[in-house]
């Protein structure tokens, strides 16, 4: 499973998002369809899913804005040296 | 027989019920008779307080190694429905509450080792109090929109903004200021820092004069480039919002332990009233128009208490509550000002003067709508986990 997949399973399946079949990569997530404790609850799971630190000066729209901005910023960081 | 049988513990242990039991025997022997003078003047209560501390009530779910109580969140919060059945003052029991989901638990949870050894002793016996400042005056409903700022220096963070409807303040020791320390996205970006209400260019003044809740203080926290070092950050920069949430979901679901409480003692008040006020040639409960009021009382308090505890089960669990804790602050704060505008009518002349404790505990009531994110706030979260 990539990376925006596994995102958006989680998204639809924990996060009780009704028309969570409709999530696309470049759905805007933040005020649409996660509040800020669906946030919070996201990124706990990607840090545990994906076994990344989000620094604080990533917690930014523009990584965390979609699914596909979320997804790049995880395979950056899990991506090898 | 007492007036009303004591509720049915029926999700409880044994050992879990006779704790309440012995929470309310102690909450009764703190002082009655100056509530009322209390709440007229807005004066607080600190001999009960540090009453309540030298009992083990402010500390009961930190560790015992940091002076707490070690207790599990189901008996934490039949410890603080027993204090708000059986203490009178319930600006007490909020400030209790208040001190406890704002400073005990973040530290408890978050803090350093460092940090817990200062600050969890002294605030779990009630030494020192406790207080978070996240409210500001554009911010309320909408708490991550908060526009105070922490900026990064060579000696720490430099704190600047104005805070206000922050409950403790006047009498606070110790001050969690939530403040910007960059942009982020939505509850990211903001930062909690241990502030001594002492520190040099932090001003707690304009004491609030409230409806209820009399004897629980508020007022506003003023932030004049006051500098704090980098070991004062609570948990991570940039993860206040984290901060912020846990205490949010330990305080909806404890809080309203106590407004069960409070509507017990409402109920069982008003029970004994309608059986010894005789209108018409019999005891006024024998009336249906009374005995509904006082029925629905007690379908309020079964049915509140199992939606508390049912967040205590699963935060015990290690799951999240956040829709359950909605749920139970939505209902048992909608439901006590329900009972109590009832519980006034019930005690009809009586119960519009201040000689009764009817009056107090109504004003008391209403703010359960309104502080720890209102009934409209709840009603959001509620929908948005249903899908909408």
């Amino acid at each position: 499973m990539d990376t925006a997949t596994g995102i958006r399973e989680y998204i639809r399946d924990e996060l009780l998002v009704a028309d969570g079949s409709s999530l696309r990569d470049d759905t805007p997530l933040w005020g649409g369809v996660l509040d800020s404790v669906g946030l919070m609850q996201l990124i706990t799971f990607i840090e545990e899913r994906f076994g990344v630190d989000i620094g604080d000066e990533e917690l930014t729209s523009a990584h965390f804005g979609t699914i596909g901005d979320i997804a790049a910023l995880v395979d950056r960081k899990v991506a090898p040296a | 027989m007492s007036v009303a049988a004591p509720p049915m513990l029926e999700w409880v242990s044994p050992e879990q019920a006779a704790f309440y039991d012995t929470v309310v025997a102690f909450a009764r022997t703190l002082p009655r008779d100056d509530v009322r003078s209390l709440d007229r003047d807005a004066g607080f209560p600190r001999e009960s307080w540090l009453r309540c501390g030298r009992f083990g009530i402010h500390g009961l779910p930190a560790p015992e190694e940091y002076g707490g109580g070690d207790a599990d969140v189901v008996s934490t919060i039949l410890a603080l429905e027993a204090l708000g059945y059986g203490c009178t003052d319930n600006g007490l029991v909020f400030s209790i509450n208040a001190h406890m989901w704002t400073s005990v638990v973040p530290i408890w949870q978050f803090g350093t080792d460092e940090q817990r050894r200062r600050w969890l002793p002294g605030l779990c016996s009630g030494e020192l109090i406790g207080c978070h400042a996240m409210t500001e005056p554009d911010a309320g409903s909408d708490p991550f929109s908060l526009t105070a700022s922490a900026r990064r220096t060579a000696e720490g963070f430099v704190l600047k903004g104005r805070k206000t409807f922050i409950t403790n303040a006047p009498v606070a020791d110790l001050v969690i200021i939530f403040a910007r320390t960059s942009e982020g996205i939505g509850p990211y970006g903001i930062t909690a820092f241990l502030v001594p209400s002492d520190s040099v260019g932090i001003d707690v003044t304009g004491e609030i004069d409230k409806m209820g809740l009399r004897t629980s203080p508020m007022s506003e926290v003023a932030l004049d480039n006051c500098l704090v070092p980098e070991s004062a950050v609570l948990g991570r920069v940039g993860r206040g919002g984290e901060v912020f949430q846990r205490s949010m979901e330990w305080e909806r679901a404890c809080i309203m332990a106590s407004q069960v409480g409070l509507m017990r003692r409402t109920m069982e008040t008003c029970i004994e009233y309608a059986r010894e006020r005789r209108q018409f040639g019999q005891p006024i409960g024998k009336f249906g128009a009374i005995a509904d009021k006082i029925a629905d009382m007690r379908v309020s308090i079964d049915a509140g208490r199992a939606l508390v505890l049912r967040v205590g089960r699963l935060m015990d669990q290690g799951r999240d509550a956040t829709l359950e804790s909605a749920i139970a602050k939505l209902f048992v704060s909608e439901a006590s000002v329900r009972a109590h505008l009832d519980a006034v009518q019930i005690h009809g002349g009586y119960g519009y003067t201040r000689e009764f404790e009817i009056e107090r505990a109504l004003r008391d009531a209403i703010g359960g709508r309104i502080y720890s994110g209102t009934s409209e706030i709840q009603r959001r979260i509620i929908a948005r986990r249903l899908g909408l």
